[in-house]
């Protein structure tokens, strides 16, 4: 009798610690999960950040461009446009993380055209306006490439987290989505044919 | 984090640079160009050396040959980041990358001092510090001179605002956590059998009856996926408090009858957790005779 409560009772706290121990996983791997989410939203946001820092530049840029004869103005209208619909895009509460990369993207290669095409103007590229503005879009430019570099590589860690075995069951069960990577759009760096695109 | 570091490393293939990151040097300056002389390598060090002791703020130096087709720009950046240059609070380092026959140096800024040193204040150093004497094949002077002006500029951030100080290990919260989740669980094998042994008013030899708790409360720990010290730590220390509960609160205990599986060393080091496997099965099959004996 003695020998087989005993038994039972080695049983049942087994049995307790299964539970307990499914629990406590359960919980740990939500935690990381959020804590995995949480950085890539950080690194969204120092994404976000440069990108920022580089809209603000654009009208000294606009700006100082504007006045040099014979230049491409659609050039100018359309870095602004693709600035203001960046900023729209940032703002509104309805833009996915999707229509946000999109957006940075366009205003990337709307920058990288009117810069391409602004080293055929000597006369503006040699003033001393533009040439600070120029270190401080350079600096943009690489802070824009690290934070993007940075936030991938956290999105990665979270996407893997929630897509293995068994970490994923938890994720389905709690809803994490993985999040899209900011991937650079085709022919960024260089594009000669100039149009609209809005 | 650290498990699933390891998931990714194991399952996923890293971004591999083309050009590979040297080691970091023990004390700041890497010449893999060999451009630099002995004597003004040693000035160097001492140099940065002070400048740590005083602000705690540090400078990298490397030079390298060449490139070949990686981006300067980040090429820098991962070896700033590979060598993590600066404190780890303070992200205040300054790395100075020279690339020999590729003619182009970069100064690299931590996050800390980029309020101090802007862009603009680093391609003033390079353009009217050190470009010059790069120009002459005196890499020496241009380092040295550009260095002194990033030190000038660290000190003045360091006198002004002053660096956040570096913090103590971690080692400490670690232990506390599984000391804490030690003690929690095992209250709660206690609970379970004091609820189960209250039908049986014989709550002392019930507890006793359970040196398996700590073995299971181990294995839970490893499922919670808390780091190895952890558990190291917490094995012994559940073994413990187990002896301590058992002795302090049940004090006018039978003798017992023989060795339990603890007597084989269990909770004295390390290994007793991983090479319990006599002890493990001791105890659980023993349970019926077991009383306690200290």
């Amino acid at each position: 009798m003695k020998k087989q409560l005993s038994l039972s009772l080695i049983i049942l706290c087994v049995l307790g610690l299964i539970g307990l121990a499914v629990v406590f996983w359960l919980v740990g791997t939500y935690n990381e999960f959020v804590t995995l989410r949480t950085s890539a939203d950080s690194g969204w946001a120092q994404v976000e950040t440069q990108y920022q820092r580089r809209a603000d530049l654009i009208p000294q840029l606009v700006a100082t461009v504007e006045g040099a004869a014979g230049f491409e103005k659609s050039l100018l209208v359309e870095v602004t446009e693709a600035r203001t619909n960046w900023l729209n895009t940032q703002s509104s509460s309805t833009a996915t993380r999707e229509d946000q990369i999109s957006a940075s993207n366009s205003f990337d290669s709307a920058l990288s055209r009117l810069l391409v095409t602004m080293e055929a103007y000597p006369a503006v590229t040699a003033t001393e306006n533009f040439v600070a503005l120029q270190s401080q879009l350079e600096g943009t430019e690489n802070r824009i490439a690290v934070a993007r570099k940075d936030y991938n590589d956290l999105v990665r860690l979270y996407n893997t987290a929630i897509q293995l075995i068994p970490g994923r069951f938890v994720a389905g069960m709690f809803g994490f989505i993985a999040y899209p990577y900011f991937e650079s759009a085709e022919g960024t760096e260089v594009a000669p044919i100039v149009e609209f695109e809005f | 984090m650290k498990r699933y570091l390891v998931a990714v490393l194991l399952f996923l293939p890293l971004q591999v640079f083309a050009l590979n990151v040297p080691a970091a040097p023990q004390e700041y300056v890497l010449d893999q160009a060999e451009i630099l002389s002995p004597e003004f390598e040693t000035e160097l060090i001492q140099k940065l050396t002070q400048l740590e002791e005083v602000t705690t703020a540090e400078i990298g130096v490397l030079t390298i040959n060449t490139l070949e087709d990686e981006d300067l720009e980040s090429y820098a950046n991962e070896v700033f980041r590979t060598w993590g240059i600066g404190q780890n609070e303070s992200d205040n380092g300054v790395l100075f990358l020279v690339v020999y026959e590729d003619r182009v140096a970069r100064i690299e800024v931590g996050y800390g001092l980029e309020g101090r040193i802007t862009d603009a204040d680093s391609i003033a150093i390079l353009n009217a510090i050190a470009i010059p004497y790069f120009k002459e094949g005196d890499y020496e002077m241009g380092i040295n001179f550009s260095i002194d002006e990033l030190t000038r500029e660290i000190q003045a951030e360091a006198d002004e605002y002053g660096f956040a100080q570096p913090l103590e290990e971690e080692e400490d919260s670690v232990f506390i956590a599984s000391v804490v989740v030690g003690f929690i669980v095992y209250f709660m094998f206690v609970f379970i059998s004091a609820i189960y042994a209250s039908l049986k008013r014989d709550l002392r030899t019930r507890i006793q009856k359970f040196p398996i708790l700590p073995i299971l409360a181990f294995f839970l720990l490893l499922s919670v996926g808390n780091d190895w010290i952890a558990w190291v730590i917490n094995v012994p220390f559940t073994l413990f408090l187990h002896k301590i509960l058992s002795v302090s609160t049940f004090p006018k205990g039978r003798k017992r009858s023989g060795g339990g599986w603890w007597s084989s060393g269990g909770g004295s080091s390390s290994g007793g957790g991983f090479g319990g496997g006599g002890g493990f099965g001791g105890g659980s099959s023993g349970g019926g005779g077991a009383s306690s004996s200290w």
